[in-house]
C-alpha cells in the first residue's frame, strides 16, 4: 500500500532503475464506462467495470459491474463478481468472490479488537452472499474443514 | 499439411505509402496499435500459435524500429538454435539495382536463397497492414481439403484504398473464378477483397517468382494471381472473426477504437491464441486521487491523474491533473500536462502537450501529432 502513497518514497516507476520481472503477455487493461478507478495501481489484462479505490490489482483481474474493491490487494486472475464488496482484504491468485459476497470491513465500522485484514487463499471460491469477517483467513484446506 | 512444414514470410513494408503519417520513420509492420502492440505482432503471433517455427521478415527501409521491436524473436519463442526468426533486409544486388523494392516479386526474388535453403514444403505469406487473429491451421486444412494450388484469405466488406487491391468472385466451392484489381472508383464499395494471406507450395512460389522475373513483369496481383486464375486452382478462405485492413489514418483510428467493444477484444485477444509483443518490464498503470477513467484501454507504465474517456492510452503515457482526453489515441511516452484538453487526437510517440492547450479533431479526420513534437 506504500506504493500508492506519494509520501512513502517507494517509487517503482524509475526508468533508470528498472525492477525486472516476468511480464504476462496480456492485452491492455479495460476500464468500462461504468467503472470508477481512483488512487490505484492496475496491471495488464484487467477488466474493470466496478469501483476500485486505493487498491493494487495484479494482472488479469476481473472486477464486474457494481463490485466494490477498496484498500485491498487482488492477485493475478482473481474475479470479483457483481455486487461483491471487498474492503481491507488480500485476495490471492485465481480466487473468485461471487455475487454480493462481503469480504473484510473498514476499521471504522468494526470493533478495534475484531478488526484485521481478511485473506482469501489461492483458488478459493467465496459463494454468493456469504460474509468473510475481518481478520479471517480462508484457504482451500480451511474451506474443506468448514 | 502440418504447420511445422510451413515457412512463414511477412512483408513488413507493403503499402507503406498508404499511411504516410505513421510510416515517416517506421515500417507498416512497426506501427503501434492497441496500447501495447505493433502491427507485426498479429501475423507473427498467429504463425507461432499455429506451430510455425521459421519466419522471414522482408524489409527494405526504415526498419530500425522493426528490429528494435522484434529483437531476437524471444517474445514469440522464435529465438531458437534451429530455424527461428530472420530479418531479410534488401541485401541482394538484384533488388537494390531494380529500384523497385516495394514490389512483392522483387523482394521475393531477392530472398531466393532463403527460400531454397528452407526445408519446408509450404509457405504462408502475409503483409503486416492488418489486424486479426486467425488460426492458420484452419487455412492449412482448407488448403489440403480443396487440393488447392494457392489459397488466398479474403474478407467481405469495404474495399481498402491500398494499391492494387484484388477483388474476387468465387463459385460455391470457394474457388476464385475472377480477379479484378480495384480501381479508384471501387474503393469503399462492398466486395470480396484480398486479405493478403497466401498459402502455397514453396516450389510453386519459387517457380512463379522466377517466371515473373524472367518475363520482366512486376505486379504480383496482375502477373501472378490474375494471370494464373485458370491455370492454377486458386481458392478463397474467408477471414473469420474480427479482421480488418488498415489503409489510412482514418481506418487506423477506427480499428483502434473498435477495441473498446468487448466482442472485438474477445475475438482478437483470445487467451488460447495470445498475441505476443515486446515486453517492457513496466510498472502497472497508476491512477491518481482524482482520476476519472471510463470506456478506455490503458497500458502498463501509465500515470493517470486527469480525465480519460473513450480513449486508448499506450505505455508510459502521463496525464496530469485537470487534463481531459476524449476519443483519442495517445502513443507511448505522450505527456499531457495540466488542464489541457484533447478530443479525437492521435499523438505519436513521445509527444508533449503543454499545459492549458486545447486540440480537437473529428472521428472522420483525427488530428495527428507526429513523433517527438511539443505542442
Amino acid at each position: 500500500m506504500d506504493l500508492l502513497s506519494p509520501s512513502s518514497g517507494f517509487e517503482l516507476n524509475d526508468p533508470s532503475w528498472k525492477i525486472y520481472s516476468r511480464s504476462p503477455s496480456a492485452p491492455p487493461q479495460f476500464i468500462s464506462d461504468k467503472a470508477s478507478v481512483e488512487n490505484s495501481m492496475i496491471a495488464e489484462g484487467c477488466e474493470i467495470e466496478g469501483t476500485v479505490d486505493f487498491s493494487v490489482l495484479f494482472a488479469n483481474v476481473t472486477i464486474e459491474e457494481g463490485a466494490v474493491v477498496k484498500d485491498s490487494i487482488v492477485m493475478p486472475g482473481a474475479v470479483i463478481k457483481s455486487g461483491a464488496n471487498v474492503q481491507y482484504a488480500i485476495i490471492a491468485e485465481d480466487a473468485v468472490i461471487e455475487e454480493d459476497a462481503i469480504v473484510g470491513a473498514r476499521p471504522e465500522d468494526t470493533k478495534t479488537e475484531d478488526w484485521g485484514i481478511a485473506v482469501i487463499g489461492a483458488g478459493v471460491r467465496i459463494k454468493n452472499g456469504t460474509t468473510v469477517k475481518p481478520k479471517e483467513m480462508i484457504d482451500l484446506e480451511a474451506k474443506e474443514e468448514a | 499439411m502440418r504447420a511445422n512444414n510451413v515457412l512463414g514470410i511477412i512483408h513488413a513494408q507493403s503499402y507503406d505509402s498508404a499511411i504516410r503519417e505513421l510510416t515517416a520513420t517506421r515500417t507498416v509492420a512497426s506501427i503501434p496499435f492497441g496500447c501495447r502492440y505493433r502491427l507485426i505482432d498479429f501475423p507473427l503471433s498467429n504463425m507461432v500459435n499455429a506451430g510455425i517455427t521459421q519466419v522471414g521478415i522482408i524489409t527494405n527501409s526504415n526498419y530500425q524500429s522493426l528490429m528494435d521491436h522484434v529483437g531476437s524473436g524471444k517474445p514469440w519463442d522464435l529465438a531458437r538454435k534451429r530455424e527461428g526468426m530472420f530479418i531479410l533486409p534488401p541485401y541482394n544486388t538484384f533488388a537494390a539495382s531494380s529500384g523497385n523494392h516495394n514490389s512483392k516479386i522483387t523482394s521475393l526474388y531477392s530472398i531466393s536463397d532463403f527460400l531454397s535453403k528452407a526445408r519446408h514444403e509450404y509457405v504462408i505469406m502475409t503483409d503486416a497492414n492488418a489486424v486479426y487473429n486467425i488460426d492458420y491451421n484452419d487455412i492449412f486444412k482448407f488448403h489440403s481439403k480443396m487440393d488447392a494450388d494457392i489459397t488466398v484469405v479474403y474478407q467481405h466488406g469495404r474495399v481498402p484504398s491500398t494499391k492494387n487491391t484484388m477483388m474476387f468472385a468465387l463459385d460455391e466451392d470457394k474457388r476464385i473464378t475472377e480477379v479484378s484489381v480495384a480501381q479508384p472508383s471501387d474503393i469503399g464499395r462492398e466486395a470480396n477483397y484480398c486479405f493478403n494471406i497466401f498459402v502455397l507450395r514453396k516450389s510453386l512460389l519459387e517457380y512463379l517468382v522466377r517466371t515473373a522475373v524472367a518475363h520482366n513483369t512486376s505486379s504480383f496481383e496482375k502477373d501472378i494471381i490474375q494471370a494464373n486464375i485458370s491455370n492454377l486452382k486458386i481458392y478463397g478462405y474467408k477471414a473469420p472473426g474480427y479482421a480488418t485492413v488498415i489503409d489510412s489514418l482514418k481506418t487506423y483510428y477506427k480499428a483502434n477504437m473498435a477495441l473498446l467493444e468487448s466482442e472485438n477484444r474477445k475475438m482478437l485477444f483470445d487467451p488460447k491464441m495470445p498475441i505476443a509483443t515486446k515486453i517492457w518490464d513496466n510498472v502497472p498503470a497508476t491512477y491518481g486521487l482524482n482520476a476519472s477513467v471510463s470506456n478506455s484501454l490503458v497500458a502498463d507504465g501509465c500515470t493517470i491523474k486527469g480525465t480519460v474517456e473513450n480513449s486508448l492510452i499506450f505505455r508510459d503515457v502521463v496525464i496530469e491533473e485537470g487534463a481531459v482526453v476524449k476519443n483519442s489515441i495517445l502513443m507511448q511516452g505522450t505527456t499531457v500536462q495540466k488542464n489541457s484538453t484533447l478530443n479525437c487526437v492521435i499523438t505519436d510517440k513521445n509527444t508533449h502537450i503543454t499545459a492549458n492547450k486545447s486540440l480537437s479533431g473529428d472521428a472522420s479526420y483525427p488530428v495527428y501529432i507526429s513523433k517527438g513534437i511539443t505542442v
